[in-house]
């Protein structure tokens, strides 16, 4: 058994859709109201189950990122340092997300707004700083390295 | 016929409607920008504008609002890989990774083109096929409409993924934006289902906050990791010179961009499905008009024909949905829903009333949707380079302004915090998905019909039981949906094998 995290997406959906057809069968609902995700779950975990025992148990390996028909992510060389920088991104959404339940919009548009973006700018400066750009540089600015 | 035709276009360039026309292009351009607010939304919002106006008046207003929505739906879409539009989410797969390769100025060149072409295909259609489209609707039954949606999903899941397990993917990728439509009141009985006691989740998850936190947030995500501008380290002068590449490439891709239109006025005609499908069976077709494995392969990567389709389709569904809603007053989607709403309000009674005595009218929407088309196209070619210089903008300045844009947009939709939460979730959900190679595109579309494949299946097993599926047009549509799965197989085998030809006699 090969532990990978594209199985583990494949499990999470084989339990939800486990879950969905209990929940149509026990829960006393008319036929109606039943059917529909009595047939959907059935067919997802077959199609879940499936997907989970090839990425743990098969030899097939799983797809690359390329091989989805969709817009993908750009590579970047550092793994750790990647995973550092998605773990902060998300928790710097989820901050921003805060302040609006915190402030509502009419407040964020006038403090949480400017105090999210001066937070993130503060943060972002070294990175602009190592590329050589200019922190002086406004929206319209022209971007690229800095001529001083 | 002709003097109506006429009339049509006489009718629109009379100074008061083609000023309020005008009005209703400025309004429905930076609505088209703004993600979530859709083109129904706004003739909803616009709507206590019309009481005063006559039906010549508020029919251009309305109609030329609505429709240049889709088509600058697709720059955000291109350039910032937010859907503008919930009909443009197809443009962000090839649209927004050229943008990322320094050609937003040839994207946005190539989607604003082809828009115009749908939009002109679709209104043509829409003056041509009146008489001929309704026996077309009235064959359609529920089981038949069941059958139309499983092909779609089969068509987007088969070409979302390469190879036996790409499909599987795909498939299930679909069956899981199904299982996310179950959330909600049960129309059929009323039933609660999986609501965990949240009256927020009553009616169901809002499109715009799911589709705009599976593709908005990883956008983002991506951008914080890179640290960079959307058109990363591509020289600043390249990017606005694409355009008249982009519009080129659409005369290259003519007879493509001519079959997407028809794709997406075919499924306008269709009641109920709309631009969410219309924009994924364009972009599938797209996909199946590669010629060789590594062309198939470039899309996803910013290939321009992966714009070219949805961009085509979205507008060609426009003059498509307005058939069934003027001819038998049943709304083609629920923009069109809306706007029969205004018809009533302008004393206007969809029906054959329209065909007769309002001829000059119905053919005035045609020339709206062409006329609006043009001018938002010529204006938004004469700004492209600087629309596409918003690529080079610096992440760190762009990304708190798109945050407060998308999480705006979401909120729009139901007015609730808990939109901003469905985002977060979706747009977690998108991340892991993109990183870990599942396609989105199906489960998108797996989302946006569920409820209506449910209705369609509650009306066939009520009306016509079991038997419903031996119906000889569910078969029929059944063995396209098969073909359909298989004909990717089919075409990399045949790919394969004249590659080896070619190899072997160079």
């Amino acid at each position: 058994m090969k532990f990978n995290h594209k199985g583990l997406l494949g499990l999470i959906w084989t339990i939800t859709s486990a879950g969905v057809i209990i929940t149509a069968l026990y829960l006393d609902w008319p036929f109606r109201t039943a059917l529909f995700p009595l047939i959907i779950g059935s067919a997802v975990l077959v199609m879940a189950s499936t997907e989970t025992i090839l990425c743990f148990f098969g030899n097939m390996a799983p797809p690359a990122n390329s091989q989805a028909v969709d817009s993908g992510l750009r590579e970047t060389a550092d793994d750790a340092l990647t995973s550092k920088k998605t773990f902060q991104a998300f928790t710097w959404i989820i901050g921003f997300v805060l302040l609006i339940f915190l402030l509502g919009f009419m407040g964020f548009n006038g403090t949480s707004a400017r105090l999210t973006s001066m937070r993130y700018q503060y943060g972002a400066r070294e990175t602009h700083r190592d590329r050589g750009w200019s922190g002086r540089r406004g929206l319209g600015g022209r971007q690229g390295p800095a001529r001083e | 016929m002709i003097d109506g035709f006429i009339d049509g276009l006489l009718l629109i360039l009379q100074a008061k409607p083609f000023f309020y026309m005008l009005i209703g292009i400025a309004v429905g351009f930076w609505i088209g920008i703004l993600p979530g607010l859709g083109g129904g939304a706004t003739i909803a919002l616009m709507m206590p504008f019309i009481y005063k106006m006559s039906a010549q008046e508020a029919l251009p207003f309305l109609l030329g609002m609505h429709s240049v929505c889709q088509t600058t739906g697709d720059i955000t879409s291109v350039l910032f890989g937010i859907p503008g539009e919930g009909t443009t989410v197809a443009t962000i797969i090839d649209g927004y990774p050229m943008a990322q390769k320094g050609e937003a100025g040839r994207a946005l060149g190539a989607a604003l083109m082809s828009s115009l072409i749908g939009a002109v295909v679709g209104a043509m259609l829409l003056a041509l096929s009146i008489p001929i489209v309704r026996p077309l609707v009235l064959a359609l039954g529920a089981p038949e409409m069941f059958m139309v949606i499983i092909l779609g999903l089969t068509c987007i899941s088969s070409l979302s993924g390469h190879g036996k397990r790409g499909l599987l993917l795909g498939l299930l990728s679909g069956g899981c934006g199904l299982l996310f439509s179950l959330i909600g009141q049960d129309l059929q009985s009323g039933i609660l289902r999986f609501t965990f006691g949240q009256l927020y989740l009553w009616h169901g998850l809002s499109i715009p906050p799911v589709v705009i936190g599976l593709f908005a947030i990883p956008v983002i995500i991506d951008l914080i990791v890179q640290g960079n501008t959307i058109a990363g380290d591509v020289s600043y002068g390249k990017l606005g010179k694409g355009a008249m590449e982009g519009i080129i490439d659409t005369f290259r891709y003519l007879g493509l961009t001519v079959r997407c239109s028809l794709i997406g006025s075919f499924i306008g005609i269709l009641p109920g499905l709309g631009g969410g499908v219309a924009q994924w069976m364009a972009y599938s077709h797209a996909v199946q008009s590669a010629k060789t494995i590594k062309e198939r392969e470039g899309f996803g990567k910013g290939d321009v024909r992966g714009v070219l389709g949805p961009g085509a389709s979205n507008n060609a569904k426009e003059g498509g949905s307005l058939i069934p809603t003027v001819a038998f007053g049943i709304p083609g989607s629920s923009g069109m829903a809306i706007l029969m709403g205004a018809f009533l309000i302008v004393g206007l009674v969809p029906g054959p009333a329209m065909l007769t005595k309002h001829l000059a009218l119905t053919f005035s929407m045609v020339w709206t949707i062409v006329v609006s088309n043009i001018i938002v196209v010529l204006v938004s070619l004469l700004f492209i380079n600087k629309i596409a210089k918003l690529t080079t903008i610096r992440s760190s300045l762009l990304i708190p302004f798109i945050l407060l844009l998308i999480f705006l947009g979401a909120y729009s939709s139901n007015n609730h915090y808990g939109d901003l939460l469905v985002v977060l979730i979706f747009g977690a959900l998108g991340y892991y998905m993109l990183k870990l190679g599942w396609p989105r595109p199906p489960l998108v579309l797996g989302f946006i019909l569920g409820k209506i494949a449910e209705d369609y299946v509650y009306i066939s097993s009520l009306r016509y039981g079991i038997t419903w599926l031996l119906r000889p047009k569910v078969i029929v549509i059944f063995f396209l949906a098969v073909i359909v799965a298989l004909y990717p197989f089919i075409q990399q085998r045949r790919l394969l094998r004249k590659e080896k030809n070619y190899e072997i006699q160079p």
